[in-house]
């Protein structure tokens, strides 16, 4: 009896707490949301928790198709389709040679390959920024500065890091004994890696695309220094919207390019999410 | 007949590509967002393009990031054609980095040497060489006050650097914000314009500007940061990283009395009146106008269209006209000679008489890069910490010297 | 014999487009930077060796060594922080199957949010003239302080705990995961020994998520060097100097003072600082994996 009721006691207390670490999560999301259902006039004068008195999506529409940065008036449109240009491109890229690095790195070991992995993992490391001077210099030689090409290029460099590291990691986790039957069936290495090795990446697949798909798009440096002129990608111009600088701020509309901006990853995650978690139960992270 | 004007249109466009190096295109890049800045430059694309040149522009949030972006796009073998900023420090910036391109032509053809002052002309040219185009003079010391919020006080504008400390008290004692300043290191630098003055006056002020240490190490410098501090506990709490929007606007709204700012906060006011509800004044303790040259640096490029889109772009920013109609529209003074005062509204108008009969100074933003960062960045350490006057003083001494 | 050394070749050129990301793309990037480090480059790159000056310059400066500890107080509260409250939330997650599904969303959401729009997010919160300070105010406790943003001593850990809020939820879907895969055997011993839930978290469950634990770490420690895009956002590197983080610190050198030579010296300090600290862990853990 005694222990019955400590135990409901103490499920009680669990509950309250994940309960109010829920409204510190959700905080930053309401306030956001709210503001850019208001009126410029309400967001100047009414606290950033209240509801809107009236909702109006004018912030929303302006965002989207009209929010100027210099005597460019389109809104986000554009940018969000020449980011997803980008994306779709260099995310394939980086996960299928990540998969293969990963998978080659895992069952077809060698000092030379870990050697690899180690300098692929410690140079993730190094800061973005110290790459855009040698960067620029070396898409200027090839020809390909300030294109959508260049872009794609520069996020599937830097996406591979991760990707191999996502894959060996899963792969690593694999009995060996699958690949040594396919070998001892007279498979080559890429025959096992397509009739063996892909059909079953399909959890780590989609943490992959997830955080890939994430990095890529809302990175903020490249897209500033690499996009070209007058396409850049969204975090780039979600920025330049915000500092278009009224006299008086239209914190509705930047609160409503925020949210839009967003809404890709954020979709991404409530769909995906369960997949994510169940990828990484199945032994993404057993290395 | 339509099928065949169809055609040559066609064809026309498909040479124009076909020929790119003679289709005059210009890439501007620029960090005007507030709403006078962007009017100022729809007035230069207007004439651009009735010239015949085609428009392309790229916007930054900062002068950081638009520098940062001349740069990698010029290691990348892409340049802009055009950047937007502040002559003087980073003209020299751009030329001593073999970036600039010699306009020397095109300043002969439209004979720039007599269409400007000869200060300004200065300030586009490094060397002797025309490498970039002043299109407005700036004068940056203002002091906007909401007169509302000094009438439900009871006091009169300050004349003097007592009055305003006086009022300042009184405007604290009355529950109103007296001083708005945001918490960003230029802003915090923009007041710091109006101290020295009052420390120092006009020609000491340019002596600071221009490196001087016996006047950056005197007990003058250590008065200018006694002031700074004591108007610190007139400012809000909220100013932590506030821009200069959102800072301006507790003026407008009359929650706060004063700010430091340059004439683009004029925009803020809206239908309210200048000289009622509001007003505009120079430093009011000296004689002073702290001013820069505001343009356009040229880059070069060895491609023809470029250097012909760089030719009419040129020539329409050095219009009279059209400098003087887009200096209306920042609120700014053009910088050819000889503009009608007239043509000028406001706070433009205070600023022509101030400097006919004042003292003009070159801003700290005009410097070299080095001063400008030293000074920025003690004055931004002293304002958030603790250090006492006279190790303000220090620190900016130790800073010039070692920038 | 033959086909073994086709399939080494054949091995060797499918890693080729990798090798040459690692050597030119990062080390290769890296070692210019280094270089450069040493030159007098100004606003552009130049290749004129100066032996230590930018280093010597940057030792001296007080500015450099605030923005320098930033990086330890910021990484610090950042891992631990995550850390911390992911495994203790996960572990409350464990043990509650059915209602963990909404709370769990609920606390990976932010991590889908770019450090962009985390900063964005959390200025318009901690902002003392509209946010919680404001608000807590007007439910009548005048007195009632709270701005961080403003506080030189403090602001630091503003950063600090945003970014924890964005990438808690990771340390938790790891960390969740991790131990469903744990023997439920164990559990049922424990039972019988009635031994504490906490106790079976801590000596038990948590001592075989080794490998999950590094994941973990290595995953944040990557933020904390790309840590840029918070500080723009959130701080701007304010109050004064007194939350810029060495990323920040670099690129202003970089491209705003003309001084890419001392920018690049900063750099430097910063990447072999923290390769001091992670690479020991990293190479001490897959040694013992390996055994």
């Amino acid at each position: 009896m005694k222990s019955g009721r400590q135990y409901s006691l103490r499920s009680a207390l669990v509950h309250g707490l994940l309960f109010v670490l829920a409204l510190y999560f959700l905080v930053p999301l309401y306030v956001m949301v709210v503001a850019s259902f208001k009126s410029l006039d309400e967001i100047i004068h009414s606290s950033i928790i209240a509801l809107p008195i009236v909702w109006t999506t004018a912030g929303w529409e302006k965002a989207w198709s009209s929010a100027c940065t210099g005597l460019v008036c389109t809104g986000i449109r554009p940018y969000f389709f020449e980011t997803m240009a980008i994306l779709f491109p260099a995310m394939s890229a980086a996960i299928v040679i990540g998969a293969l690095n990963g998978y080659l790195m895992s069952f077809w070991r060698s000092r030379s390959a870990d050697i690899l992995f180690g300098a692929l993992i410690i140079g993730s490391f190094i800061p973005l920024q110290l790459f855009l001077i040698p960067l620029a210099v070396t898409m200027g030689k090839l020809g390909i500065f300030g294109s959508t090409f260049g872009l794609i290029l520069i996020h599937t460099v830097y996406g591979v890091p991760l990707t191999t590291m996502l894959y060996r990691n899963f792969y690593v986790s694999l009995p060996a004994e699958l690949v040594k039957a396919a070998i001892v069936d007279g498979a080559g290495v890429f025959k096992i890696f397509r009739s063996v090795i892909v059909p079953m990446s399909a959890p780590i697949t989609i943490i992959a695309v997830i955080l890939v798909f994430g990095g890529i798009y809302n990175d903020y440096i490249f897209a500033l220094t690499f996009g070209e002129t007058g396409k850049r990608p969204i975090m780039a111009a979600v920025l330049n919207i915000i500092s278009t600088q009224y006299a008086v701020a239209e914190h509705n509309v930047n609160m409503a390019a925020v949210m839009i901006s967003a809404l890709p990853t954020l979709l991404i995650f409530l769909v995906a999410g369960k997949f994510f978690v169940m990828g990484l139960a199945q032994g993404s992270v057993k290395g | 007949m339509k099928t065949i004007k169809r055609y040559f249109a066609t064809a026309g466009i498909a040479a124009m590509f076909l020929s790119g190096s003679l289709y005059a295109e210009t890439d501007v890049s620029h960090n005007w967002n507030a709403e006078g800045e962007a009017a100022a430059l729809a007035v230069f694309k207007a004439t651009y393009e009735s010239l015949g040149g085609t428009w392309k522009e790229s916007a930054f949030p900062s002068t950081e990031d638009s520098q940062a972006s001349a740069k990698t796009r010029f290691l990348g073998g892409d340049p802009p054609m055009v950047v937007q900023g502040v002559l003087g420090g980073s003209t020299a910036d751009f030329a001593n980095a073999g970036m600039s391109a010699d306009l020397s032509a095109y300043a002969a053809a439209g004979n720039w040497d007599e269409l400007y002052p000869a200060g300004l002309a200065a300030s586009g040219k490094h060397n002797g060489t025309w490498v970039s185009v002043p299109v407005f003079v700036d004068t940056v010391n203002w002091l906007f006050t909401n007169k509302s919020v000094l009438d439900a006080a009871g006091i009169n504008e300050p004349n003097s650097w007592r009055d305003f400390i006086f009022s300042l008290q009184a405007l604290k004692q009355h529950g109103v914000i007296p001083l708005a300043i945001g918490g960003e290191d230029w802003q915090e630098t923009v007041a710091f314009d109006h101290i020295l003055l009052a420390a120092g006056g006009a020609d000491f002020y340019e002596r600071v500007m221009s490196g001087d240490l016996d006047a950056i190490g005197s007990g003058t410098m250590v008065d200018a940061f006694t002031k700074f501090s004591f108007i610190r506990e007139f400012t809000d709490e909220g100013k932590a990283g506030r821009s200069w929007n959102d800072t301006n606007n507790l003026v407008v709204s009359g929650k706060a009395a004063y700010i430091f700012m340059g004439p683009w906060a004029t925009g803020g006011y809206g239908e309210m009146e200048e000289g009622k509800d509001w007003s505009c004044r120079l430093t009011p303790w000296s004689e002073a106008v702290a001013a820069l040259a505001d343009g356009f640096h040229f880059l070069k490029s060895d491609n023809a269209g470029d250097q012909e889109a760089q030719r009419l772009f040129a020539a329409a920013l050095t219009d009279p006209d059209t400098q003087i109609e887009a200096a209306a529209a920042k609120g700014t003074l053009p910088a050819v000679k000889g503009a009608d005062p007239a043509k000028f509204s406001g706070c433009a108008t205070k600023a022509v008489s101030r400097m006919n009969s004042g003292k003009t100074v070159t801003h700290w933003n005009a410097r070299s890069s080095g001063l400008k960062s030293a000074l920025k960045d003690t004055v931004t350490a002293f304002w958030n910490g603790d250090m006492s006057a006279a190790e303000g003083r220090d620190a900016l001494l130790a800073a010039v010297k070692s920038n | 014999m033959k086909g073994h050394f086709k399939q080494k070749l054949l091995i060797a050129a499918a890693l080729t487009p990798t090798v040459l990301v690692a050597v030119y793309f990062i080390w290769g990037f890296g070692a210019a930077t280094a270089y450069l480090s040493f030159t007098d480059s100004g606003f552009l790159p130049s290749k004129k060796l100066i032996g230590l000056f930018h280093y010597q310059k940057l030792f001296s400066s007080a500015r450099w060594w605030n923005t320098y500890g930033n990086m330890f107080i910021y990484g610090g509260v950042y891992l631990l922080g995550c850390l911390s409250i992911g495994i203790v939330i996960a572990a409350m997650l464990d043990r509650l199957p059915k209602s963990a599904i909404i709370y769990r969303t609920i606390y990976l959401y932010p991590l889908a949010l770019s450090l962009v729009i985390t900063g964005l997010a959390w200025q318009w919160v901690l902002s003392p003239t509209t946010g919680l300070q404001h608000l807590i105010r007007e439910l009548g406790f005048e007195s009632f302080s709270f701005n961080i943003l403003g506080s030189s001593e403090y602001a630091i850990y503003a950063l600090g705990g945003a970014a924890i809020w964005h990438s808690t939820g990771l340390v938790i879907v790891l960390f969740l995961s991790g131990m469903k895969g744990i023997d439920v055997d164990l559990w049922r011993s424990a039972q019988i020994d009635r031994i504490p839930t906490w106790r079976v978290y801590a000596s038990i469950v948590l001592p075989q998520l080794r490998s999950t634990l590094m994941t973990a770490i290595v995953l944040l420690a990557f933020n904390v060097v790309r840590s840029f895009d918070i500080v723009v956002a959130l701080t701007k590197g304010g109050p004064g100097h007194a939350s810029e983080l060495p990323a920040l610190y670099a690129y202003e050198f970089y491209f705003v003072r003309g001084n890419i030579g001392q920018g690049s010296a900063a750099a430097v300090v910063m990447v072999v600082s923290i390769m001091a600290i992670v690479l020991p862990y990293l190479i001490y853990e897959l040694r013992k994996r390996k055994q």
